[in-house]
């Protein structure tokens, strides 16, 4: 199988998100054609994570970039979301649903379900979220 | 945000004409249903029959109008749910807490 890399670096405002995700999971349909389900899981990861970057770590402040590349191979397929925000702790056996009438902390579940691997990386001034889902069916 | 609203007796049906509900338009779609249930729709019915994405913003977006219908002694259900809508709610476990209704509105 042949591979794939998409590097995107774009300004954090919420309403590039839905942009730069449909145009990176339209590049992977084109590779994996019968892989629906997962270009769909895999769409909604990347929205969750780039979220997480605009409102968290750089909590609105839309003149920051958030940077992102997605490589794929015949074994896996892995996505890294850069910040330059605060980071924070991050521990994938800790990650739980948020009490039943919150309105929000549920991102990083989803992510955690639908992924067959997550982890985060703390750095002095670049953080990233690293996350791989395995393409054998 | 393209939604249409019905009064249908004692519930009102909200149907959403986007197929996505994300981080672009959750938030409109927030204070949509939260507008609904302030002017007294306080029992609603929404139907997802067209959607075909939904994030956590969307779905926190859902479980804060239902927290705010029950406190007014509401609900909030939802209708028509695709699979990949179906599935989501499984994983969160927000089928626990919504119904979900198949009334096949058109």
């Amino acid at each position: 199988m042949e591979t794939l890399k998409i590097d995107v670096l774009f300004l954090g405002k919420l309403e590039n998100i839905r942009k730069v995700s449909i145009g990176t999971c339209d590049l992977l349909r084109n590779m994996l054609p019968d892989r629906e389900e997962l270009i769909q899981d895999i769409e909604l990861c990347l929205i969750e994570g780039l979220s997480n970057v605009v409102i968290h770590a750089y909590k609105g402040n839309s003149n920051k970039k958030i940077r992102f590349q997605v490589f794929v191979n015949g074994i896996q397929l892995a996505i890294k979301i850069f910040d330059s925000g605060p980071g924070f702790e991050f521990n994938i056996n800790k990650i739980t649903l948020p009490e039943r009438h919150k309105s929000c902390g549920r991102g990083l579940f989803i992510i955690s379900q639908l992924m067959d691997r997550v982890e985060y990386k703390m750095n002095r001034q670049v953080n990233y979220l690293r996350m791989v889902k395995y393409l054998k069916e | 945000m393209q939604i249409s609203t019905e009064s249908q007796g004692v519930y009102t049906a909200v149907k959403i004409n986007d197929t996505r509900i994300d981080v672009q338009n959750a938030s409109d779609f927030k204070k949509y249903l939260l507008n609904l249930i302030s002017e007294g729709n306080t029992t609603l019915i929404v139907d997802l029959k067209r959607v075909a994405f939904i994030d956590s913003s969307g779905l926190g977006a859902l479980v804060y109008a239902l927290r705010e219908a029950k406190m007014k002694n509401g609900d909030v259900k939802v209708s028509n749910l695709k699979a990949q809508v179906q599935s989501i709610f499984k994983v969160t476990r927000l089928n626990k807490i919504f119904e979900i209704v198949d009334v096949n509105a058109s």
